[in-house]
């Protein structure tokens, strides 16, 4: 699914080597300043490597550019109000989420395909969906962004310390959706936090970065 | 009577060609973020050639579609120059509204003025063309256009073109501002080179006070709030300029804008922080 060959950005990944496989769920933790966001902005195309190649699906797409790469990974970013906007609606937003793939018209099956999306939070976004983003919480913010990043049919989820900007509670609620989307959604998930804890509940393959390269922890 | 019904009808007609001007600097300033001064510049353009080819014997339609084009030009090097070459958005704006004023006098066959004829109603091609850009702005495309000037890097995460969408912007809002210049000249039957200036200034405060009287929710429809808020502007300036009791004159009609703007502008942060 996302094959990462002998990458590197300048000296701060050095030569780093991962494969992920379909429908898995990778956790990267690392201290601040190993090269976490790195790892994550070059893989989006935020960030252009110095060295070697990332291979989504088979496509090997190093030299895509950032706008067109998202046709195969969607993400989700540390902070609440830069994954979405607010001054617009729950309906705009997932629309403009949907569309990234292509698809220019949204119909009433779609906004119905939104809304069964929406009811996996359990949080009644669905009923909300004419109502400004900016009105919701950080912790409901961010869960919006996770089903906004499952919105088409993109497989691979690049999730960026996602629940660092948020508190305890709003944290373990969109940790839980996160598993829920995996799980359910069938999604390939790279998941990049600092945050020690989320490790004891993980149940999947944890890496540590150290020194710019990635090292199997479990 | 503050205002006679000659001068509301006149008031109504400059509102409705500045509206089209209103337009274009919502389309920078608001949708796409970007601080656009091309605006004096492509205003003029609009009406030089418009001027050019009604004096020339062409259609005044296809005159105003001629500096529509030539508009979109206009912000298309603004584009380039800041997309391509990194110039800042203000650097970029101020450089081409420099250039064209010698490409304006260029246009106008190094005249500084233009008089012709022209009795055709023009003006009234705002409300189609202000139609199409709300269609526009309410589809998926126009939802990209607006997500650039919110938030460009969740734009980019949602695949658009960051850099295509800015060059369309601008050169859809300069379209626009050179459209106004187009109907001025012809609502004047003039034109000059140094007509623009003050135009960016003018389309602002009609922007400012159209979103404070009609804060339409959907935001494609603030297109028509532009164009109520040229009016209006008209009508204040009017009223401000015939009032005896304030001893203003002609003399005095940048001030009193920059009063109107800045009364508007303290109501709106008063109103933020309520």
């Amino acid at each position: 699914m996302l094959n990462i060959i002998d990458l590197s950005v300048r000296d701060v990944l050095q030569g780093l080597n991962l494969a992920v496989k379909p429908k898995e769920l990778v956790l990267v933790v690392g201290a601040n300043g190993s090269g976490k966001t790195t790892l994550f902005n070059t893989i989006l195309g935020a960030v252009k490597p110095t060295k070697g190649k990332i291979v989504v699906n088979g496509k090997d797409v190093t030299n895509i550019p950032q706008y067109k790469r998202v046709y195969w990974i969607s993400s989700v970013l540390q902070d609440p109000r830069s994954g979405s906007i607010g001054k617009m609606t729950i309906l705009e937003n997932m629309s403009l989420a949907y569309m990234r793939r292509g698809y220019k018209r949204i119909s009433n099956k779609i906004v119905n395909y939104f809304k069964e999306k929406l009811s996996i939070l359990e949080m009644g976004l669905e009923y909300r969906l004419s109502e400004r983003v900016e009105n919701l919480s950080g912790g409901q913010r961010q869960a919006l962004s996770l089903t906004m990043s499952i919105a088409d049919d993109c497989n691979l989820l690049l999730l960026d310390e996602i629940t660092s900007a948020l508190d305890p509670k709003s944290s373990a609620m969109v940790m839980k959706i996160t598993d829920k989307i995996v799980k359910y959604e069938n999604k390939t998930c790279l998941l990049i936090t600092h945050d020690i804890k989320h490790i004891n509940s993980f149940n999947g393959r944890i890496f540590e970065m150290k020194n710019g390269k990635l090292v199997a922890t479990s | 009577m503050i205002i006679s019904p000659q001068e509301l009808l006149t008031c109504f007609e400059i509102g409705i060609i500045f509206g089209s001007v209103a337009v274009g600097v919502y389309l920078t300033f608001r949708t796409i973020n970007f601080a656009d001064l091309t605006c004096d510049g492509s205003f003029v353009l609009g009406a030089a050639v418009s001027a050019v080819l009604i004096k020339n014997g062409v259609d005044p339609y296809l005159s105003l579609f001629c500096s529509v084009l030539l508009g979109g030009v206009a912000g298309l090097l603004t584009g380039i120059l800041n997309v391509k070459f990194g110039i800042t958005d203000l650097l970029s704006g101020i450089i081409v509204a420099f250039m064209l004023y010698s490409v304006n006098l260029r246009v106008m066959g190094n005249s500084p003025n233009i008089t012709f004829v022209s009795s055709e109603n023009t003006f009234l091609i705002t409300f189609p063309l202000a139609l199409c850009l709300i269609c526009l702005l309410s589809s998926g495309f126009g939802l990209k256009l607006r997500a650039i000037g919110y938030n460009k890097q969740f734009a980019l995460t949602v695949g658009t073109n960051v850099e295509l969408m800015t060059i369309i912007g601008l050169m859809l809002s300069n379209a626009m501002i050179s459209l106004g210049g187009g109907l001025f000249s012809q609502y004047q039957g003039f034109c000059d080179v140094s007509q623009g200036v003050g135009a960016l200034v003018t389309g602002l405060a009609s922007v400012v006070i159209g979103e404070k009287v009609l804060p339409f929710k959907k935001e494609p429809f603030i297109v028509l709030s532009c164009i109520a808020g040229s009016i209006l502007y008209r009508v204040f300036i009017n009223i401000a300029l015939h009032s005896d009791l304030l001893a203003i004159r002609t003399q005095d009609f940048n001030l009193i804008t920059g009063v109107i703007i800045i009364l508007i502008m303290i109501k709106r942060k008063k109103a933020l922080y309520a």
